[in-house]
């Protein structure tokens, strides 16, 4: 069932239409002419428009026009009903932007054939919409660790300090690297490392807060925003994130199990001023706190205040 | 017979036990909204205002041919037509036509769906 928009100034053949197509099952809502049609289409979704031409106020051709110079939550389309005299060309009535047209008076196994068109149009937008959704998805997604991939998590620092600027907010990033991963890969394969990056964004994820962002940078380095942090917050974070991962133990295929650290850098923006510019002073400190953090020997945190 | 009642009848298919009462609705919607256009096109002329004159000629033109009342149609295309280039007084016989040709095929529809 698909609800039709029935816009015509003629009652009778607003009726015939809107009859038919009830019939038909769909759920037909009724105008007499383009402005009332144009106000129903701004007050709820209508995805199918089914106008007449000649009608006063606004037409249906100038209907259309405005249906296409919109943007709209979806496409809307539309079919024309013409009554075949010289100043309607069928030909304008497509240019104009409709999808399809009837000649008056049609047959209703004709209209029925010309909703079916449309609504195989309508469900293969859908599916485009489905896919395109889902493809967006998939492309910020880190598809090991489920956690935003670098391109995603470095837009997302981006928008945020953007806004931590606008509302004058602190703002912080923890810097995330796995204390001796080589290791792990070399001595008991890459499938267990990469069964401990997987359990690593799980620890990171819980210990973080519902609103940071945590996104997984290169191979054993992560990312996590921690929208208006500060310093001292967002050092209790990243200390909670490296306790976490010390306490917890994989299990490895071979039997035993394997004991995993990190070290964490946080840098801290308390006062904005530029926007592109301090958003990599602010990876940079991050990094730099972390290869502080290292140098003390790993399992620890560091921080740098910008 | 005038009428050509081959769309009215293509309906039944889809309504089909509402069938009847639908075309009953659809007439007595037709007879009225005729009635009014007639009535605008004699009240268009009297102003001159060419685009009520046409518009209420297209609609009468599209409603008369699905009821199937050719003659009433043609009549309205030609009242359309010649409305927009030629002074309206001179379309005043045609109206007078216009109004036997319907008043006619009125009492056919009213014969033919009794």
């Amino acid at each position: 069932m698909i609800k039709i928009l029935v816009v015509d100034d003629s009652q009778m053949d607003r009726r015939i239409v809107e009859k038919t197509l009830t019939r038909l099952g769909h759920d037909a809502i009724l105008a007499e002419n383009g402005e009332a049609a144009w106000q129903k289409i701004e007050e709820e979704p209508i995805r199918f428009v089914i106008t007449d031409w000649n009608m006063p106020l606004m037409d249906g051709i100038q209907l259309i026009k405005r249906i296409r110079s919109t943007t709209l939550p979806s496409y809307v389309y539309t079919i024309l009903v013409t009554s075949n005299s010289k100043d309607e060309d069928i030909v304008a009535g497509l240019y104009a932007g409709a999808d399809d047209y009837l000649t008056k008076p049609f047959n209703p196994t004709e209209l029925e054939a010309r909703v079916a068109v449309g609504e195989r149009m309508l469900a293969l937008e859908d599916g485009l919409m489905q896919a395109n959704n889902q493809l967006e998805k998939l492309a910020m997604v880190d598809s090991l660790t489920g956690l935003l991939n670098r391109r995603a998590i470095y837009k997302f620092m981006r928008g945020e300090l953007e806004r931590a600027r606008r509302v004058s907010e602190p703002i912080s990033v923890i810097f995330l690297d796995v204390d001796k991963f080589k290791e792990v890969n070399d001595k008991h394969g890459h499938l267990t490392g990469d069964e401990a990056l997987k359990l690593i964004a799980r620890i990171i994820k819980k210990r973080s807060r519902t609103y940071d962002s945590i996104g997984r940078w290169a191979g054993d380095e992560y990312l996590v925003v921690l929208p208006g942090t500060s310093a001292l917050d967002a050092e209790k974070v990243a200390q909670r994130i490296v306790e976490g991962i010390f306490v917890t133990k994989l299990a490895l295929p071979e039997g035993g199990i394997l004991s995993l650290s990190a070290c964490a850098g946080v840098a801290t923006q308390s006062k904005m001023t530029g926007a592109v510019a301090l958003l990599d002073d602010l990876i940079q400190g991050a990094d730099e706190a972390l290869y502080r953090a290292k140098e003390r020997g790993g399992n620890n945190v560091e921080a740098t205040l910008l | 017979m005038s009428i050509d009642t081959s769309t009215l009848e293509a309906y039944r298919e889809i309504m089909e036990d509402e069938a009847d009462s639908f075309i009953a609705e659809i007439l007595t919607n037709f007879y009225i909204s005729t009635q009014n256009l007639i009535e605008t096109l004699d009240k268009s002329l009297v102003k001159n205002n060419v685009e009520e004159f046409t518009r209420a000629a297209h609609t009468l033109r599209s409603t008369s041919a699905t009821v199937g009342a050719l003659r009433v149609s043609g009549l309205a295309t030609d009242l359309e037509t010649r409305g927009g280039s030629e002074p309206l007084t001179d379309l005043q016989p045609l109206i007078f036509e216009l109004k036997e040709a319907y008043e006619k095929a009125e009492v056919e529809l009213k014969e033919l769906y009794r």
